[in-house]
């Protein structure tokens, strides 16, 4: 895959995400920089929205059903920090990814 | 998840916070700085978000106890290793560090003397994964070892090496696994053997549910245990907001309501010797978790059984707990305000008039009275093998829903399998008693169990197989062997409760009305003029007088 056509994404997870992929903390990521729209065709800027399903079908080990709620986002209860800030400040879902991005996964699963 | 109607008071909220922040995507406090954290419509940039987040800290320990205090108190603080308590030792090494122009300032007493750190590995119900089985180096990771570590590095007393009797092996589950049978017997018990017999009361679990509910006493009672034995008067919890909300709905669906005052709030007073606080009660989880990742918290990844449950289950959602998790955090997503209206809410719940001396022997929750007679009203349960138990007894045949006349054992309306419960604490009593429990009749020489219980842990134990744990349940009269084993401070609570200082002197007591029974079952004749003794009219003269 050509540079232009994929981005570079630092994956981290923890709080008990991490066990749902292969117990890597870290994971550097080559992410496609666009996908297609589903209802046009057209290929559009990846957002968060493309990350998340594109994680669930490519790195998830099992359970894809703790990391991936019903809307396509990720399960309720799982923080999601956008190179350090709140990703429902940065438009959730519809954040679009930029190269070396750092996206962080914390899951809010275990109890006191 | 989400709800037709919107509600009004959320619209204004957030128009109330929009007005508020002078420039939307700017820090709330400072109004300068880019915001990096949303909690609850309130922006912060992180320096800010840190200062709110202690300042939230210092106000609800304050509100726990009170500044002003003579004797400053040793606290426990439970780890379990997640970010919550992992915040909670954090904040107050924070809290504790006083400027030192303070420190020295003498007639500001410490408010808190020493502070200790406990953990209770969990680690040996975690099953194994395959990859483990493979490589069997990594196979019983405890996490005790992280945990000294953590504590280590603030300077705190670590507990939880200090009860195990090998001094070896640091697994604090293990203490409390078996019940002592004898006192001998209670020191050869392997590691292993505890274990396993915690592994296999766990098993005999038929729901998750009540699986987590028994480690959950378990874990607490551990808790209070470590912290009197530490020479702590106060066990502070890392209980967050969204536990305590998920706690709040989620104990109230398994009937555990009456405690539930004392299990959520900031302040319970409940425990002798011992007041529990929840000083992170009203910081959600969200929050915590940006504070470790913000601060670079060491935390331990897996570090509950729970967790490893949930892992290891196929199904979507397994145990009242867990949907309530759901429900809360989804319902939290869109409206999120209500994790902090369902904690308000429930804050106005007082604690119940009950005593310590009466507590539940396996929760050490209150107990209200008469739990049985209330649950058999308004149970309609009818288990096939009823008909034998009641046949067997000899009563209670005409109406099934009503309570088993013996006494200390239980209804009939609740099934066999809580007959069989009944049985259980055969093993809290000497094995001599399981011989004397072959009386046929249900559980006359045993330690009354079920009756002692609180509604909640009397409801949870329905759902325990004790079949799957090989326990002769299939004869009414072998129950008295079966293997339920809990660990012993069920037993200690039960001997309090009746007001005996140790199981020799309930040995004793049942000796000596064994000896008694073996005496009627001499002489029928003379038991049954016994007990017609007061109605008999004296007839000694007249007696005389026919001869």
């Amino acid at each position: 895959m050509d540079a232009k056509d994929s981005l570079r994404i630092e994956l981290q997870f923890s709080g008990g995400m991490e066990l749902l992929f292969d117990n890597q903390k870290t994971i550097h990521a080559k992410v496609p920089a666009s996908f297609p729209t589903e209802s046009t065709g057209k290929r559009h800027r990846t957002a968060i929205r493309d990350l998340i399903g594109w994680i669930a079908s490519t790195l998830l080990k099992e359970r894809p059903e703790l990391f991936i709620g019903a809307d396509g986002s990720v399960r309720s209860g799982i923080l999601v920090l956008v190179n350090g800030a709140d990703w429902e400040l940065e438009g959730e879902l519809e954040y679009e990814l930029e190269d070396r991005d750092e996206i962080v996964f914390i899951s809010t699963l275990h109890g006191g | 998840m989400s709800c037709s109607v919107e509600e009004p008071t959320m619209t204004v909220a957030e128009k109330r916070a929009k007005s508020r922040a002078v420039h939307v995507g700017f820090c709330c406090k400072c109004k300068s700085e880019k915001s990096t954290i949303i909690v609850r419509y309130a922006e912060y940039c992180d320096p800010c978000f840190l200062i709110a987040l202690d300042s939230k800290f210092r106000t609800a320990l304050r509100n726990a106890r009170p500044y002003r205090v003579t004797n400053p108190e040793n606290v426990m603080l439970a780890f379990s290793g997640g970010s919550s308590s992992r915040s909670l030792i954090h904040l107050f090494d924070v809290f504790h560090s006083l400027p030192p122009e303070v420190a020295t300032n003498k007639q500001q007493p410490k408010i808190y003397n020493n502070i200790h750190v406990c953990h209770i590995d969990e680690s040996c119900l975690m099953e194994p994964t395959q990859e483990q089985e493979r490589d069997r180096s990594s196979l019983t990771q405890s996490t005790m070892e992280q945990a000294r570590s953590i504590a280590a590095a603030y300077g705190y007393e670590f507990h939880g090496d200090q009860l195990t009797i090998s001094g070896q092996a640091p697994e604090l589950l293990s203490k409390i696994l078996p019940l002592s049978l004898t006192p001998s017997e209670r020191t050869t018990l392997s590691r292993q053997e505890r274990i396993e017999k915690l592994n296999a009361l766990l098993r005999a679990c038929t729901t998750l549910t009540a699986k987590e509910t028994l480690l959950q006493h378990f874990r607490s009672s551990l808790l209070v245990q470590l912290t009197k034995r530490a020479q702590c008067t106060i066990l502070a919890l890392g209980d967050s907001a969204t536990r305590v909300a998920i706690q709040i709905i989620g104990l109230t669906a398994i009937g555990r309501g009456y405690s539930l005052p004392h299990e959520t709030s900031l302040l319970s007073d409940w425990i002798q010797d011992c007041k529990v606080i929840r000083p992170l009660k009203d910081c959600l989880v969200k929050e915590l978790d940006t504070f470790c990742s913000l601060r670079q918290l060491e935390m331990i990844e897996k570090h509950e059984a729970q967790l490893d449950w949930t892992m290891r289950t196929k199904a979507e959602i397994k145990s009242i707990d867990r949907l309530t998790q759901e429900f809360i955090t989804g319902l939290d997503k869109e409206f999120p305000s209500t994790v902090a209206t369902v904690c308000r809410t429930a804050a106005k719940l007082t604690a119940p008039g009950a005593t310590y001396q009466d507590r539940c022997p396996l929760c050490h929750g209150p107990v209200q009275k008469d739990v049985q007679e209330w649950k058999n009203r308004i149970t309609v349960t009818t288990a096939p093998t009823n008909h034998t138990v009641d046949s067997s007894l000899g009563a209670a045949e005409v109406d099934p829903g009503c309570c088993n006349p013996n006494g200390a054992s239980v209804c009939c309306s609740t099934s066999s399998s809580n007959n069989r419960t009944s049985n259980g604490p055969s093993s809290c009593s000497p094995p001599q008693n399981g011989s004397l429990a072959t009386h046929g009749h249900s559980s006359p020489d045993e330690l009354p169990f079920s009756s002692l219980l609180c509604y909640g842990c009397l409801t949870n134990l329905r759902d325990l197989d004790l079949k799957a744990m090989g326990s002769s349940s299939s004869h009414h009269a072998d129950e008295g062997v079966s293997s339920f084993d809990l660990p012993p401070y069920v037993a200690e609570t039960l001997l309090h409760r009746l007001g005996l200082g140790s199981l020799e002197e309930y040995q004793e007591m049942q000796f000596a009305r064994d000896n008694d029974a073996g005496r009627v079952a001499q002489d029928p004749r003379e038991s049954l003029r016994e007990q017609i003794q007061e109605f008999l009219i004296e007839s000694d003269d007249e007696d005389d007088d026919p001869l």
